[in-house]
């Protein structure tokens, strides 16, 4: 019998009786016939020394997510743009604090599904009252929109930014719109304004007539996700990073079709290997759907993070970088199955909220809810992550929280959690490539 | 004491080769009674859910050519539809033979499709067929194309012909695409309501006929499906009458977020109703082989329930209770809930 199987049954039954856990009596433990067969597996006489061990593992999780690292390289994996602000974004921000720390952002898809021909046609509409103006003009005549400008992308954010800081929505639509126009001079390889102008009118005429949910041609589908990766940027730019910090993979394998590929060693997994190899990670994030609960763009993903990371390991000899598992919206964790609960504050439900509403523009009318919420996302994970401190107020009672020393323990409103792996560990839970295809 | 008439007939028929060999893989019994009420294979993965429903499938056609068989659509079967193609392309390939054998099926027998009768599921209306999102669309693609299915021996649901008259389309009808269904019961305001009103009635009239025309083949044989988030089968979400039959009807909010990526956003699923087969069609057939399959974690909650729950309105699935070839094919992680699975796993040694 694992740890883990003994403490999920200890915190089931306490959950299930509504008790801390030091509280569980033998009675409680006859009660049940998962929990009495552990007790008796574990050999353990007394019902308050295994409870005594479920509540210090407990205790030592969240003790392990209420500190942070320092001197650390974190690479912060992710399906869609969204994966990692709904999955952990209270640790991302704590470890963000420590200038020692350096932080890498990277969305391995280009997730263009999420993203409505309304909210394109919204968008387009925003440009074409810019597009005119003189400012955008002289922009355009500092080269500011080209591709290779990178401090024009940086500035397409902080116009943006500044827009949510000034509550102002022309400067945000500023923002946006010049994005737009830039991903327009890419998409169509084209820098002459009035065929942009010519681009815009067809652009929203496609959006227009296209029946909602029609696969969309290969230039639409970038144009979509390139909003996506901006928003992205802005996201991550609210937390001081500029874009160099946040990159865009595109793997292959997401194509929009009803069944997507399996990845591929050199189309999917090569790219994931050599941002491996410039990162140079201590950790590895990934959001943790061996069985494709979710999005089977989650299981994709994570296949070809495993593969790349294999090959990487043998490469550089590091074996000793760490993965976090994360989830979200999708599916939970059980408390017995993470190493470490990290304490989130109304502080950062707030800093959450307001980051997804304003940085995912695109997502703020929720046109792709999960069936759990009719609503936004990060309402959503705040929900979760409230259930989740319920959850260990429970096991733990409602003094050792409200009593604690720390303050950080006193403002606890929700819980995130996270499961730790050393890399043999990911791969034992991760799955192959191949087995995945089943010898086909 | 002679036995009665329920004693006699065997109340737990055996498992088929396919399952009995995809029992023995597994690490549970098929079956803990009496907490739970409808035999589940479990497996590792979902590809592997995918190749088990896919061998079963074509077992089940060796010995029903002539069967009337239920596909399911979206993404769930992807790999039963991609398991089923790739064998029966590869039939005749000796090297696969044996490990049709090791999986319980006959590869002297190439499974005929072309006898089979198909009926439709469910689709959402209204809906033109010539959308790529439309079940219609995917049936056609998948099943009657890809699988080789006989299309004069089809049963669908073409939104786009049921009750509209010469040169009325579904978008001149419903032009926003709601369909108002109070109209059923009260009169209509205007002379386009009125004709919606017709429509309707016209719609309600061809799903009876729809019905009809199942239960006179004797009701469906094979049954594949997946599980909603609310636990629907088909359609049928949460509170549907167990002898439900084919019907035009409204969906719940989960039934909705779950189609909102197919159908380009909620805001579109919101707006659409359904055409499903009811629970009552589905079961109509006592013999009907028919098979729920769910992979992750996520589904559970709602596997569970539908497992172990008493027949109730509220788990449409507890409604295959009645079959005695009712089955979930589901992975480890959806597995998770269902706590006799979980108290057995104590037993097995660690890997």
């Amino acid at each position: 019998m694992s740890t883990e199987q003994k403490e999920k049954a200890v915190i089931d039954l306490a959950l299930h009786k509504r008790k801390r856990v030091c509280d569980l009596t033998k009675d409680d433990f006859l009660s049940s016939k998962l929990a009495h067969e552990v007790l008796k597996k574990t050999g353990i006489k007394r019902v308050s020394d295994l409870c005594k061990e479920v509540e210090q593992n407990l205790l030592n999780k969240i003790n392990k997510g209420s500190n942070a690292l320092t001197n650390t390289r974190f690479l912060h994996t992710e399906p869609h743009h969204d994966d990692l602000m709904l999955g952990y974004l209270p640790f991302i921000v704590r470890h963000t604090r420590d200038p020692q720390n350096y932080h890498h952002f990277v969305c391995l898809t280009s997730g263009f599904t999420a993203v409505t021909n309304k909210f394109m046609r919204e968008k387009l509409g925003w440009l074409s009252s810019y597009i005119n103006t003189p400012e955008f003009e002289a922009l355009n005549e500092q080269d500011y929109f080209l591709p290779e400008n990178l401090n024009g992308r940086d500035r397409d954010v902080w116009q943006y930014l500044d827009g949510v800081a000034a509550n102002s929505a022309s400067m945000k639509h500023n923002g946006i719109a010049r994005r737009l126009l830039r991903d327009l001079i890419v998409v169509f390889d084209e820098r002459n304004f009035q065929n942009l102008k010519d681009r815009i009118i067809e652009l929203d005429s496609y959006f227009e007539k296209q029946y909602p949910g029609k696969k969309d041609l290969e230039y639409i589908q970038r144009l979509k996700g390139m909003s996506r990766e901006y928003e992205a940027e802005c996201l991550w730019g609210y937390f001081g990073f500029t874009c160099e910090s946040v990159q865009h993979l595109r793997l292959g394998f997401y194509k929009g079709d009803i069944f997507t590929e399996d990845p591929t060693l050199d189309r999917d997994v090569r790219p994931v290997l050599d941002l491996l190899k410039e990162v140079k990670p201590d950790i590895v994030s990934v959001a943790l759907d061996p069985e494709a609960s979710g999005p089977d763009t989650h299981y994709k993903v994570l296949q070809s993070i495993t593969e790349a990371l294999k090959l990487y390991e043998k490469e550089s000899g590091r074996s000793d970088i760490k993965v976090w598992g994360y989830r979200n919206v999708w599916f939970r964790f059980h408390p017995s199955e993470v190493d470490i609960a990290i304490p989130v504050s109304l502080n950062m439900f707030s800093i959450m909220e307001s980051s997804f509403i304003n940085g995912f523009v695109s997502q703020k009318d929720a046109s792709f809810p999960s069936y759990e919420h009719d609503g936004p996302f990060s309402e959503l994970a705040q929900k979760i992550q409230v259930e989740q401190f319920q959850q260990l107020k429970t096991l733990l009672g409602r003094e050792w929280f409200y009593e604690h020393q720390s303050p950080l323990i006193h403002a606890t409103r929700g819980f995130v959690y996270l499961k730790e792996m050393n890399l043999q560990e990911f791969y034992k839970l991760s799955r192959e490539l191949k087995q995945a295809a089943e010898n086909r | 004491m002679p036995k009665s008439k329920s004693q006699i007939i065997n109340p737990t028929p055996l498992l088929s080769n396919v399952e009995e060999t995809a029992l023995q893989a597994s690490e549970f019994d098929v079956l803990y009674p009496p907490k739970e009420k409808i035999k589940t294979i479990v497996v590792d993965n979902c590809p592997a859910l995918g190749k088990l429903a896919a061998f079963r499938f074509l077992e089940w056609v060796q010995q029903n050519p002539e069967g009337i068989i239920s596909l399911p659509t979206g993404k769930t079967p992807e790999h039963f539809i991609k398991w089923v193609m790739y064998l029966m392309g590869s039939w005749h390939d000796k090297s696969l033979h044996a490990a049709m054998e090791e999986f319980g099926l006959d590869p002297a027998v190439k499974p005929d499709m072309s006898g089979l009768h198909f009926v439709q599921i469910d689709e959402f209306y209204p809906i033109n067929p010539q959308q790529s999102n439309s079940f219609l669309q995917y049936i056609n693609n998948f099943y009657i194309k890809g699988f080789g299915l006989n299309s004069k021996k089809a049963q669908l649901i073409d939104c786009s012909t049921i009750g509209l008259r010469k040169h009325e389309t579904l978008e001149s009808i419903w032009s926003d695409g709601e369909v108002d269904l109070s109209l059923r019961y009260r009169p209509g305001r205007t002379g386009k309501e009125r004709r919606q009103k017709t429509l309707i009635e016209a719609i309600d009239q061809w799903c009876v006929e729809y019905e009809m025309k199942i239960r006179s083949l004797g009701g469906i044989g094979f049954f594949l499906g997946g599980i909603g988030p609310d636990g629907h089968i088909g359609f049928n979400v949460q509170g549907s009458d167990h002898y439900s039959t084919t019907r035009l009807s409204p969906t719940n909010y989960e039934t909705q977020a779950a189609a909102a990526s197919d159908l380009g956003g909620i805001e579109i699923a919101r707006k659409r109703l359904v055409i499903t087969i009811g629970l009552g069609t589905i079961v109509y057939n006592p013999q009907c082989t028919a098979i729920i399959i769910a992979a992750g974690e996520a589904k559970a909650k709602i596997v569970a329930d539908a497992v172990r729950k008493d027949k109730n309105i509220h788990y449409p699935a507890t409604a295959l209770q009645d079959l005695p070839q009712a089955r979930f094919y589901i992975t480890k992680g959806a597995a998770k809930l269902l706590p006799e699975r979980q108290l057995s796993c104590l037993n097995k040694p660690l890997n």
